[in-house]
């Protein structure tokens, strides 16, 4: 104080003594009276309003991606959309204008055709759809106990049936215990695009190596496949909605994946690492804190 | 001749011109295209944008 003389509307975060932090606003002024110095301070308590800064910056953020997401979309969907419509729409009048004249195994061709991008399409909705929920802070982490082994195999088999069995998936499980406290839905998609992923972006017939191991408190699991892998370049925008790498050539996506796996995982308190090299493939690390105990109290509220 | 990178639309496509009694010859992406064209010297061309290796505006 002596040598600034007066402090003006200073913010300051001090903890009281039962280590709560509090922000106050201080001003100071140096005086003298009767000869002797003394100093005439004034501070408020501005703890509330700091809170309520911050929720603001929160939620405009929050809105800014949203708006974001919705001007990607519709850019998306003139890309992504058209593709599979164009095929359903093209089989669906060869079908009706050809019949008679189409060989049987041709037909069956045209149907699955129907089918696999209508797939293909009802796929790409529920991926925006879960991601604009998550965006608006609509989709809760509700962690409940869960089988983390027998939830594993059920995705593989899943994922396995999805691709039409493209490639081997490894799965193993070391030392996860029976008991996991986990959002199953969460958890779902968490897996489901990481191993979707790994077989589209490999070649067929290649394996992917799906692990889960418990180490302390968290589950890591780790995705890895030998595919096209994501360039540099590619790698800053990893995250990034709609955006997908340049060497994916014509396999379909959204662009959506891997955001998507890194919203549910951070809901889950978790943490995702990206390893990955062009022509070499890549490996996803997701670290789950689901074996905590009083787990899911502060986490994702 | 087709050139379009996705390979039920093209199949599609194909199939279509076929059972209208044309005769039409394919290719995946622009390069093989322009290649295809100066080998088979097609009537018309139906070409794709967005393809890779060399895109429709490459191919013109």
């Amino acid at each position: 104080m002596r040598a600034l003389g007066s402090i003006r509307q200073r913010e300051c975060r001090w903890k009281n003594r039962d280590g709560d932090a509090f922000t106050i606003l201080l001003s100071a002024e140096t005086i003298k009276l009767n000869d002797t110095m003394h100093i005439l301070s004034m501070a408020m308590d501005i703890t509330q309003r700091k809170r309520a800064e911050e929720e603001l910056v929160k939620t405009l953020e929050r809105e800014k991606e949203l708006s974001q997401l919705k001007s990607n979309f519709v850019s998306m969907v003139s890309h992504e959309f058209r593709t599979p419509l164009g095929i359903i729409q093209s089989s669906a009048e060869l079908l009706s204008d050809f019949h008679e004249k189409m060989p049987p195994d041709e037909r069956e061709e045209q149907l699955k055709s129907i089918t696999r991008n209508t797939r293909r399409m009802a796929g790409m909705m529920e991926e925006v759809l879960v991601l604009s929920r998550l965006g608006a802070g609509k989709l809760e982490f509700q962690p409940a106990p869960l089988d983390l082994n027998g939830f594993c195999r059920r995705v593989v088999d899943e994922v396995l049936s999805a691709t039409s069995r493209q490639c081997v998936i490894e799965l193993s499980l070391k030392s996860v215990p029976v008991e996991a406290n986990a959002d199953e839905r969460l958890l779902g998609h968490i897996f489901t695009n990481l191993l979707s992923n790994a077989v589209k972006y490999s070649e067929p017939g290649a394996k992917v190596h799906f692990a889960v191991e418990r180490d302390g408190t968290d589950a890591v699991c780790v995705c890895r496949d030998r595919g096209i892998g994501i360039s540099d370049a590619d790698q800053q925008q990893l995250f990034e909605a709609f955006h997908r790498g340049s060497n994916v050539g014509t396999r379909p996506g959204t662009g959506l994946g891997l955001l998507l796996v890194k919203r549910c995982t951070e809901l889950h308190g978790g943490q995702v690492q990206v390893e990955t090299k062009v022509g070499e493939g890549t490996t996803v690390i997701v670290r789950l804190p689901v074996f905590a105990t009083n787990y899911g109290k502060d986490i994702g509220h | 001749m087709i050139i379009e990178d996705e390979p039920e639309m093209k199949r599609n496509i194909t199939t279509l011109l076929r059972y209208h009694d044309y005769e039409p010859i394919a290719a995946a992406n622009g390069r093989d295209g322009v290649q295809a064209a100066r080998r088979e010297k097609p009537d018309v061309i139906l070409c794709d944008v967005m393809m890779p290796e060399l895109d429709g505006y490459g191919v013109l």
